[in-house]
């Protein structure tokens, strides 16, 4: 029986300005996924009902085996959580952080916080207040990761951050992330980011999963045909996500890319000219455009 | 090792830390320790807070008509200014600097929280309110001052803990700056008409040159009154946050 890090089952939630309805989302223990969706996706208010902080109106959220919100406290002993808008007291230095934290969780790992300071290039004595955003992001990741949770949840931890920054926060983690017993949820609007890290990836738009795949289905099953229109050529084509006309040429975007697609195409009356790949981030388009 | 992270490391070692997986469990411990963390963050402000009201009670003990009331005065604003910092720095900061993102994070639910912040708050301006205002008062039985100023310095003392808790209660309940801010003005004027209205109260007014403090029925019954209303408030704040099901 497969063993899941996470298990949210017919989840809904209403606020006056989003609503999620009957989500339904998991992730196998050992597992990266990627949760990819425009601000107001509801990757935060997710996030947050993983964490016990907010308690949805109706559906179950099952966090290492501990059902949430009631059982968060047991439940965060082996969630690492950091986000974005994740900060650290000012006034204090990295290495207080690294003390409270260490009386917090005891199984936090000091030398493996050195390790990660190193890596970082941070300075367990400088003040919060003296660390640029790349620094904070780190300096919370160092907090996080030093206690060797089980699940790590981040959301949206690259927002922000300048190009070079980012590359380097990204590369830990995915030197880190090669632990095959940590389960990690990534969110981002970031589809570069979440390419490079998960092995899942899901979509979310409006409250709702649009899709939930590994990323080599994505890349495989979607494809974008450019395409002239013969005068035979009909009006829809089946397995077409979209199609985009101009004059006698034609767009076609499928999520059923295969050696056969291009026949079907042929046979509906648009020649193909040219065939492409899609990137993560056309795909997420496609799919969002799609559901609206 | 700086102290701060001796403390920090000392609790650990002192007391075992709370295991989820070992049946009961109790997050007592991390309320200890959110109450330590926040004594951490504000006691250098203390330490100069206090040592302003050791200057204060000083001025007092001159025993002067004109340096006792310029004590009072500034003894009044200190403890304003110590309540007022206390828990904007810890309860709305927290929420306006972007740090309950990091408590959040950490084994505890709403209502642990709520109750660390109960507990630290109170207990960081308890502790220099009893210093002042035992200072206060031991200067005025050590020194010529009329000792029937006595109840009126209680009085006004417990007002400003009551003002204390009502802002407290405010930025607990809220986390908003507007709201905190606008209860701490309403109780500041408040009290200026309290002090005006109970030194025109014959029972007060007439004992405060005694050479005894006068506790009459009038200055008992708003001292139980102003005590009553400050557990009312705290005891209400508790129930409320214990009702809360989401921790933003």
């Amino acid at each position: 029986m497969q063993q899941f890090a996470f298990e949210m089952r017919d989840i809904s939630i209403r606020y006056p300005h989003f609503s999620m309805e009957n989500l339904n989302l998991s992730l196998p223990k050992g597992q990266v996924m990627g949760l990819v969706g425009v601000n107001g996706a509801g990757k935060s208010t997710t996030i947050r009902m993983l964490m016990g902080l907010v308690k949805a109106d109706a559906g179950e959220v099952k966090v290492l085996g501990y059902d949430l919100p009631a059982q968060q406290v047991q439940a965060k002993y082996d969630i690492g959580f950091a986000s974005d808008d994740m900060r650290l007291y000012k006034s204090q230095t990295l290495q207080w952080h690294m003390d409270f934290i260490h009386s917090v969780f005891p199984q936090f790992d000091q030398a493996y916080a050195k390790e990660l300071l190193k890596r970082f290039e941070l300075i367990g004595d400088q003040k919060i207040k003296g660390l640029s955003h790349g620094q904070r992001v780190k300096a919370c990741l160092l907090l996080v990761l030093a206690r060797r949770p089980k699940l790590l949840v981040l959301d949206e931890p690259t927002t922000g951050l300048d190009p070079v920054a980012r590359d380097e926060v990204i590369s830990e983690l995915a030197d880190i992330l090669r632990d095959d017993e940590r389960s990690v949820l990534f969110s981002s609007h970031n589809t570069h980011d979440i390419e490079k890290l998960s092995d899942q990836i899901a979509f979310l738009d409006r409250g709702k999963l649009l899709a939930l795949e590994d990323k080599e289905s994505y890349l495989e099953r979607w494809g974008r045909f450019r395409c002239q229109l013969q005068p035979n050529a009909s009006e829809t084509v089946a397995g077409a996500v979209s199609i985009k006309r101009n004059g006698q040429l034609a767009e076609v975007i499928t999520d059923q890319c295969t050696a056969e697609y291009a026949v079907e195409l042929q046979q509906a009356g648009f020649k193909v000219l040219e065939q492409h790949r899609m990137s993560l981030e056309e795909i997420f388009v496609a799919n969002v455009k799609r559901s609206r | 090792m700086p102290n701060t992270q001796n403390n920090i490391q000392n609790n650990t070692l002192t007391s075992a830390p709370a295991n989820p997986r070992n049946g009961a469990f109790s997050n007592t411990q991390m309320i200890k320790l959110l109450i330590i963390k926040d004594w951490q963050l504000m006691k250098k402000s203390l330490a100069a807070y206090m040592a302003g009201g050791v200057l204060v009670i000083g001025m007092m003990g001159m025993a002067t008509p004109l340096m006792f009331n310029i004590g009072a005065v500034l003894m009044i604003t200190l403890m304003i200014v110590i309540g007022a910092r206390s828990s904007v720095e810890l309860v709305v900061n927290e929420k306006k600097d972007q740090t309950l993102a990091f408590m959040m994070s950490l084994p505890i639910t709403a209502q642990d929280y709520a109750l660390a912040k109960l507990c630290s708050n109170l207990a960081l301006y308890l502790v220099p309110w009893l210093l002042l205002v035992g200072g206060m008062l031991l200067v005025i039985v050590s020194t010529p001052i009329y000792h029937g100023v006595i109840p009126i310095v209680v009085l006004v003392s417990v007002f400003i803990l009551l003002s204390y808790c009502s802002y407290l209660a405010t930025a607990l309940l809220t986390y908003s700056e507007g709201y905190t801010v606008t209860v701490m003005i309403i109780t500041n004027l408040l009290l200026n008409g309290f002090i005006l209205w109970i030194l025109r109260m014959p029972e007060i007014n007439q004992t405060l040159e005694a050479p005894t403090a006068s506790w009459n029925s009038t200055s008992i019954s708003m001292l139980l009154a102003g005590i009553a209303m400050i557990i009312g408030i705290l005891v209400l704040t508790a129930s409320l946050q214990k009702r809360k099901t989401s921790f933003l």
